[in-house]
């Protein structure tokens, strides 16, 4: 009974947090149909950002994953500007290109930073929920994961801008046709879901050790999450990322964690084919 | 006709080009043993010294290089005229075994190396074994690999001892430490990666637990690159174990450890593997490292170390310790220097038949658990004994054989 | 000057030439007819005007500047509004979002008074604000989607299609309004494929044929002698057909 309810918890706040690390995804996939094979990157990019400056100013961690948010974005919005809005009519050299910015990224991580995985020192010691034991970093981690999860979605659905990005996920030709530049609300899609990426990469930094390729693990749970939320549907995302959390830790505790990555994509599998919209049949196909 | 004229032309060219090498070759380079004093002794050094295992390969580094600079300024190998010794250093990075198999011919191909230092990794070690017995070259290994004596090479030479002898006799000192400090340990639990080498030394532990009677709660394999522990600390504690073998890379290590300790567990943990043994376990996992114990091949509190600790600290102020491979290494450096002065003679194989013959007990080359360096036949080192350490503010500390044993092992119920 | 001319504008998909040497001239405060038989390329041809579909060759002037090479919103900015065929709401917003977004760039004061207007002008959508647009019927998505245009103010208005598919009485109400946008001084280009709700509203009249004009005039031959129009649809130009 403890461990079913240990399950849940852990799985709940482990859910926030892969909320955050898919949204970006979501948003550039939603707004800009562009499929981010970059996002490991930019998740990792967060997470040297919060390290570094940790290191250089002490700055504590849950801080810094807005600094990391504002670094990334400024990183998304020049690949963006330099590269991406070039590839407009070539699906397959922007494929080449994202996925060739994570092997820079990678390359210039190891060079720079070494191979030493690196980790953030915080500890905020354990609460106890009854018999479960819950670290307060993980609950930080969760209740900012959760606000930026929430603040984001508020601003899409409540400013006008943030309803201009959702009508150029509907129907962008009508966007341009009522006067709206969407190269800006692109450009600006696309530096929100680079930030958000990595908004994520800080606060997976506040518990995980990471290296300079680390940032792959995390994307393919991002991937999995979009695909089973439904593409561009983020609150299909939310639900996703709990549904996921629960089969990752579940599998994990019930079966073998050898199973996690069997078990999650036949989770996709099955998504896909029982409703390829989404858990919420309102994502695109 | 005349395609058969130009084959016949072209052979007789490669020929001369040959002669002409050769001819050059004996002008230029001479025999090996008449080599002027001046010429340093090449020991080729081949390591992880980037990629996922830097840290290991980065120690013997620091190690080989620092004992190399501890002997030239002695006066180098008297013997051979005082000639001074030279670390000629491979870089493997996360290279494929086939790959490193060629860094390796490479390395002596180009270099008149005397010896030759590594590989760290088994996998590298045993790829590389074939090569050094087909070029003759004598390699001494920091590697645990029971396979790479048990294979019939002559030219292997093994620091530490046996993988299997570590793993079993790891369980068996903790549990027999255990007992002795009235620490009750009746279920165990295993987790560890799932790479093949960790389920082989996962397995054989477990099998010591067994014939023990300590009941296994639950063994549990993962794939390296951790995204989340939490659910494994809670799989692997649902049993309520009081014993954990845990192993896996350092990054993994420490949110598993992280998971355990915030899920309750505060009782030991054996590990295995690089993680433990890497000076920087306890900097990158923190608290919950205290107290885990592992086998190593070697340790800074080790008799006769405490010379060689002292400068190695000062010349990598870090570290406030070397590392177990900055150990073997230096310890492979002084055996290579006896084995020069043994043989007279800079021959790769001179150097080898004075390996099998050497015997080292005072000094930096006698700092190994049982504090002498002696090989037998097969390249193992005799009377090797694993060292077992527990970590301790921070410092891994011998805790067995009882006789060095530099700490008494602490267990928290 | 005219407030809009395309001049001699090519357009098309691939291969496929759409629309040919397209030379018309939208005058202030009139309506345009834009008729022919499916694929002669009406469509194409407000698309290219609007920049949604780029052109080949040509000119698009507004108010005698060339606005050829603008982008779809930069023209759109200009003054030029476009109703799609097929409507092209944005359905993961409620019918007030949609039309707000059609003010995107007026003030919030302004973009309340336009709102108002639309709602007089199409009162049912007064009580469906709040709605989300991807649960409207046709007729209400058509007037959401003429309403959203409206909220630009735009000077000249493109409607295409806007009968399509909707029931006789919605299409007399959007019909009805079309004067009233005339009166307010607006332009409009109206392609359609019935072609007696265009005669009885618009003041010139283009026929197109294979992307060519085959007719441009007043269309007044056509009220005093419909079956000539069915030679015109058929290719034939009017002179020709009438012999």
């Amino acid at each position: 009974m403890d461990t079913l309810a240990n399950v849940i918890v852990s799985s709940i706040l482990l859910g926030g947090v892969y909320f955050i690390l898919s949204l970006g995804l979501n948003i550039i996939l939603g707004v800009l149909d562009i499929v981010n094979f970059a996002h490991g990157a930019l998740i990792i990019l967060g997470a040297y950002s919060t390290f570094l400056i940790n290191r250089a100013l002490h700055w504590d961690p849950f801080i810094l994953v807005l600094v990391d948010m504002v670094v990334v974005g400024v990183i998304g919005a020049v690949l963006y500007l330099c590269y991406l809005r070039f590839t407009v009519n070539s699906p397959l050299v922007r494929m080449f290109a994202l996925i060739g910015f994570n092997s820079v990224v990678a390359a210039l991580l190891l060079i720079f930073m070494g191979s030493d995985y690196r980790t953030v020192p915080i500890d905020l010691g354990t609460w106890y929920l009854g018999p479960i034991p819950i670290r307060v970093t993980q609950v930080i981690a969760f209740a900012f994961a959760i606000a930026l999860g929430v603040i984001t979605i508020v601003l899409l659905n409540r400013t006008k801008v943030g309803k201009a990005v959702k009508a150029v996920t509907d129907d962008r030709t009508s966007v341009q046709l009522a006067g709206i530049n969407d190269r800006r609300l692109s450009l600006l899609a696309f530096t929100v879901g680079a930030g958000l990426a990595g908004a994520a990469g800080g606060i997976i930094s506040t518990y995980v050790t990471f290296g300079s390729e680390s940032g792959l693990a995390f994307a393919i749970i991002a991937f999995a999450i979009v695909i089973v939320g439904g593409l561009g549907d983020i609150w299909g995302g939310a639900v996703a990322s709990l549904l996921v959390a629960l089969v990752l830790t579940g599998v994990t505790v019930y079966l073998s964690s050898a199973l996690t990555n069997t078990a999650l994509f036949l989770l996709v599998l099955f998504v896909l084919l029982v409703r390829p919209r989404g858990i919420l049949g309102r994502g695109r196909v | 006709m005349s395609t058969h004229l130009s084959r016949a032309r072209r052979v007789s060219m490669a020929a001369g080009v040959a002669l002409a090498g050769l001819v050059l070759a004996s002008c230029g380079g001479g025999d090996l043993d008449e080599k002027d004093a001046s010429e340093p002794i090449q020991i080729g050094l081949i390591e992880p010294m980037s990629g996922p295992f830097a840290d290991n390969g980065t120690q013997a580094d620091r190690g080989a290089s620092l004992c190399v600079e501890q002997i030239n300024e002695a006066g180098g190998i008297a013997a051979l005229d005082g000639a001074q010794l030279q670390l000629v250093k491979q870089d493997t990075g996360n290279a494929q075994p086939a790959q490193v198999a060629n860094q390796a011919q490479s390395l002596i191909d180009n270099n008149d190396l005397s010896a030759m230092i590594g590989a760290w990794a088994s996998s590298y070690t045993l790829a590389i074994a074939p090569v050094m017995e087909q070029n003759g070259m004598p390699l001494l290994t920091e590697s645990f690999a029971d396979d790479i004596v048990a294979q019939g090479y002559q030219f292997i030479f093994k620091i530490p001892a046996a993988a299997s002898v570590m793993g079993e006799q790891g369980v068996t000192v903790v549990l027999d430490l255990a007992e002795a400090n009235n620490y009750d340990i009746s279920k165990a639990a295993m987790v560890t990666e799932n790479t093949s080498s960790a389920q082989v030394s996962a397995a054989g532990a477990v099998g010591m637990l067994e014939s023990r009677g300590i009941e296994i709660t639950g063994e549990e394999y993962f794939a390296p690159g951790l995204t989340d522990a939490n659910s494994l600390a809670i799989k692997v504690l649902a049993g309520d174990p009081d014993f954990l073998f845990a192993q896996g890379g350092l990054a993994d290590m420490k949110i598993l450890q992280e998971a355990l300790a915030a899920q309750g567990y505060e009782g030991p943990i054996l590990g295995s593997g690089s993680a433990l043994v890497n000076p920087h376990y306890f900097s990158t996992v923190g608290e919950p490292a205290n107290g885990a114990f592992t086998s190593a091949g070697w340790n800074w509190d080790l008799p006769g170390a405490e010379e060689f600790v002292k400068q190695f600290t000062e010349a990598n102020e870090e570290f406030d310790f070397p590392g177990q491979e900055a150990g073997e290494d230096c310890v492979a450096v002084y055996a290579i220097a006896a084995a020069l002065e043994e043989a007279g003679s800079r021959d790769p194989k001179a150097v080898r038949d004075a390996l099998s013959t050497i015997s080292i007990t005072e000094g930096p080359g006698s700092m190994v658990a049982n504090g002498a360096l002696e090989f037998e036949d097969n390249g193992a080192l005799k009377d090797a004994t694993p060292v077992i350490v527990q970590w301790q503010d921070g410092k891994p500390r011998t805790v067995f054989p009882e006789d060095i044993a530099t700490a008494e092992p602490i267990f928290t119920q | 000057m005219s407030l809009l001319s395309s001049v001699a504008v090519s357009a098309g998909y691939g291969d496929l030439v759409a629309i040919d040497n397209i030379t018309i001239d939208v005058e202030e405060n009139s309506l345009l007819g834009v008729i022919g038989p499916n694929g002669a390329g009406k469509s194409t041809f407000l698309r290219a005007l609007t920049g949604v579909v780029p052109l080949r060759g040509g000119q698009v002037l507004w108010q005698g500047t060339d606005i050829g090479h603008l982008p779809a919103d930069a023209r759109a900015r200009k003054g030029i509004s476009m109703v799609q065929e097929g409507r092209r709401l944005f359905p993961s917003l409620t019918v007030r979002d949609n039309l707000e977004l059609g003010g995107f760039h007026a003030s919030r004061q302004e973009r309340a008074e336009r709102m108002t207007e639309v709602v007089d002008l199409f009162p049912a959508l007064g009580g469906i604000m709040d709605r989300s647009a991807s649960v409207l019927s046709g007729g209400e998505q058509q007037m959401v989607a003429l309403g959203r245009a409206l909220m630009a103010r735009p000077q000249c208005l493109l409607v295409d299609e806007p009968s399509l598919g909707l029931a006789p009485l919605i299409v007399d109400e959007i019909y009805e309004a079309l004067p009233t946008l005339i009166e307010r001084g607006m332009s409009v280009v109206l392609v359609e494929q019935e072609v007696d709700r265009v005669l009885e509203v618009a003041d010139s009249l283009v026929v197109l044929h294979e992307g060519r004009i085959v007719y441009l005039g007043d269309g007044s031959e056509f009220r005093e002698n419909p079956d000539s129009l069915a030679a015109v649809y058929l290719g034939h130009a009017l002179d020709e057909g009438a012999a």
